[in-house]
């Protein structure tokens, strides 16, 4: 017996999405990809189908579903548009559950009935790297927040009703939650290599003036709002990666049986059958990772370790089939008249998003040697 | 190896070329689809397409070592004007100075070697990929001219060639022996050009589908003797896998050069991302293998120039390169984090220029069957 198992509640899920993705997505995957604007018309079907709400509890008007169907609603869409299916993710793992988790009662009240209604969220990012006290400066004015600065990447931000911004003091990281029409934001639409769609944006920020009452509650000496946040997410953008590996595989296996070199199907010659079984073996592996950490997640046992485990071999698997599905293709992989280097560009992005493999891979070790 | 100082001073001075004009007209080039008219001619003024041409076609005669130096260089700065440089000088001056007459040198080579003309090499079809000789493009020798018919595709540079070096065969089922090349000029009647392709990297390069319903050529058009078009092409390729990999290598070196800047101004909680331990790892193991692929494209070129066989150290070359180049470019993204994903940075167009490297002018498999061969003889 496989050690996954869906019931069917996750069946229905899967069918729901699958059958959306094909019959809504997949006829206009290849002209939003080209306009490169955020997909409102198809993100809007989704709200009428209550699809975008996926993990907001009833009581907030949700879906409430487990993560195991998370994953699978993310990683059937993701098959056809990893940039929706990262939509999907940053307003789940990255906006409904952080307040879910740790936002007090009002703020609850407030945003989770507005994302379950098909409101949509911007995750303002982190910056890796050391900022000058300029682009990144944060004061407190009696009870409130001030922030002045420059964030690189918004998830979410073209299309953005309010935005979640987590910042680092020196106690803890604090997070911020805020609507779009606050005074002080300038947002900028960003083009980055792939995830064309998904609408990312950069911003300035000039004294964003954000009361105390909308700053997450926490108890200042705790700090790991922001690693169970990142550890939650990891699942969901391991499914983007996985989704992004099953139609590049798909793909190529349609292709070597089609395509014809020295008199045969090039899916007859040794090389291409061991590329195409290398992409499966990998796929596979991925999937037992993802749902291990899913369901440790809904069976509320310890997933830290196994979620980073699972995005840091999602996403090697994600770029490892993007590229041999172009290397398959060849000349006709690097065109953009085929997917497969949009399947490359987009497992690529998807690999850094709000977190790096290097960090991930600090913190296994950090935990083996505890 | 150690370079000559002739070498060392060459290198440095297309260094300096491809620093301060060809790497700032890069990002444009790549977001603009636009290709560098500007620099082909300046290139062209510089010798750089005569590099293994004679004197007496308007060349330096300086070899293949020197040839791969420069377009290590270029790339390092640009991939687009790097494979524009390849194809034009290792794919259409090459062949021509390989096969052609002294009245073919006179006509085509010599305006080629000097960049007054541009040149594309016509070998791939929509059902010849690998399969090089498979080409369904015919010919027919009617009343002293031939007549050729067929299409070709993914060719660098079709749409901007003035002159290109052709593959056609008599009759697809002669296999091999079937196969001649030909010069067609632009402007010939019955020669078209078909779409431009859209493609994830090298933007600022042309590639183009080339249509041929019965274009006929004059005789003298003929390179070689009929039936040469397989040798012909063959040798052309063994060459041109010296360039592929030295275009490769200068992409991964850009790769580099890169990540070592970012590192360099750029902490972590208070700590240069130089002094983190695992991103020196990163930057050691890139930096090796991108010295391994170089000396085994350089030791390809001096092969060639000392007309020593080379076809086992070009496809060993080509290969390599590019599987690094791959390898380099992925980590210089992975060091520079997201910021590595955005157009501020040039590592993202280093990825996608360099992903074509393990396909053009045979790919990564193809190579491996060659190598194959090589160590395992017949």
């Amino acid at each position: 017996m496989s050690l996954i198992k869906l019931n069917n509640e996750q069946k229905m899920i899967r069918d729901e999405f699958r059958k959306f993705a094909v019959s809504e997505i997949e006829p206009a995957a290849e002209e939003i990809e080209k306009n490169g604007v955020f997909p409102i018309a198809i993100v809007e079907k989704l709200v009428d189908l209550g699809l975008l709400g996926l993990i907001i509890p009833e009581k907030y008007g949700g879906v409430e579903l487990d993560m195991t169907s998370l994953c699978i609603a993310v990683k059937e869409i993701s098959k056809v548009c990893a940039s929706i299916g990262t939509i999907l993710v940053a307003n789940n793992c990255l906006i409904a559950y952080p307040l879910m988790k740790f936002g007090q009662e009002s703020l609850k009240e407030k945003y989770l009935n507005k994302l379950a209604e098909g409101e949509i969220g911007g995750y303002i990012c982190e910056p890796e790297i050391d900022l000058p006290q300029e682009k990144n400066d944060l004061k407190t004015e009696g009870d409130n927040y001030i922030f002045s600065g420059h964030r690189e990447f918004i998830l979410n931000g073209e299309a953005a009703n309010f935005y979640i911004m987590p910042i680092q003091t020196k106690e803890n990281t604090k997070y911020f939650i805020f609507d779009k029409n606050t005074r002080g934001i300038f947002p900028d639409p960003k083009n980055l290599l792939g995830m064309r769609t998904a609408g990312f944006t950069e911003a300035e920020f000039q004294d964003l003036n954000m009361i105390k009452e909308n700053c997450f509650l926490t108890d200042d000496k705790k700090d790991d709002i922001q690693s169970e946040i990142r550890d939650f997410s990891n699942i969901g953008f391991s499914a983007i990666s996985l989704g992004i590996a099953q139609s590049a595989l798909d793909t190529s296996i349609k292709y070597a049986k089609e395509r014809v070199q020295f008199g045969r199907t090039i899916s007859e010659f040794p090389m291409i059958r061991d590329m195409l079984a290398d992409m499966k073996i990998k796929i596979e592996t991925v999937r037992l990772l993802i749902y291990d950490a899913a369901s440790r997640f809904d069976n509320g046992e310890d997933y830290s370790e196994q979620s980073k485990i699972a995005r840091i071999i999602a996403s090697e698997t994600g770029i490892f089939c993007g590229l041999n599905s172009i290397q398959i293709h060849g000349g006709y992989g690097y065109i953009k008249d085929y997917p497969l280097e949009r399947y490359f560009r987009d497992a690529k992005v998807v690999q850094l998003l709000d977190a790096s493999p290097r960090i991930m891979k600090e913190e296994i070790a950090k935990g083996l040697l505890k | 190896m150690i370079l000559s100082d002739e070498h060392q001073k060459f290198r440095e001075k297309i260094r300096k070329y491809a620093d301060e004009i060809v790497a700032p007209r890069a990002i444009e080039l790549d977001k603009n689809d636009e290709f560098p008219h500007d620099l082909v001619k300046q290139m062209g003024e510089m010798g750089l397409y005569g590099l293994c041409v004679p004197e007496k076609y308007g060349g330096s005669e300086q070899g293949t070592l020197m040839y791969a130096i420069a377009v290590d260089e270029i790339s390092r700065a640009c991939g687009s004007t790097g494979i524009f440089y390849a194809a034009h000088t290792s794919l259409a001056v090459a062949p021509i100075y390989l096969a052609g007459n002294d009245e073919q040198k006179q006509k085509w080579l010599t305006p080629l070697a000097k960049g007054e003309k541009i040149g594309s090499f016509g070998l791939t079809e929509p059902n010849a990929g690998s399969d090089a000789a498979g080409t369904q493009t015919t010919y027919k020798l009617i009343d002293d001219e031939y007549v050729i018919n067929g299409d070709k595709c993914f060719i660098t540079s079709g749409h901007v060639a003035d002159i290109i070096v052709l593959t056609a065969t008599k009759d697809p089922a002669l296999g091999y022996h079937g196969i001649s090349a030909f010069v067609v000029e632009e402007g010939t009647p019955g020669f078209s050009l078909g779409k431009k392709e859209d493609k994830m990297g090298l933007r600022g390069s042309i590639t183009s589908e080339l249509i041929f319903e019965d274009c006929k050529i004059p005789k003298e058009n003929l390179l070689g003797k009929e039936g040469d078009g397989f040798r012909i092409f063959m040798q052309t390729l063994d060459g041109g896998r010296i360039s592929i990999g030295a275009l490769a290598l200068g992409i991964a070196q850009g790769a580099l050069d890169a990540t070592v800047k970012f590192v360099k101004s750029n902490s972590i909680s208070g700590k240069l991302l130089s002094k983190h331990q695992s991103i020196q790892s990163s930057i050691a193991e890139i930096g090796t293998e991108i010295e391994a692929a170089r000396l085994l494209i350089y030791q390809a070129a001096e092969l060639k120039d000392a007309h020593k066989p080379h076809t086992k150290q070009a496809a060993m070359g080509k290969y390599y390169a590019s599987l690094i180049g791959m390898k380099a470019t992925n980590m210089a993204i992975e060091i520079h984090g997201m910021l590595g994903l955005t157009k501020k940075y040039p590592v993202e167009r280093f990825i996608r220029d360099e992903k074509l490297m393990e396909i053009g002018e045979g790919t990564s498999e193809i190579q491996k069957i060659v190598i194959a061969r090589q160590i395992l003889g017949k």
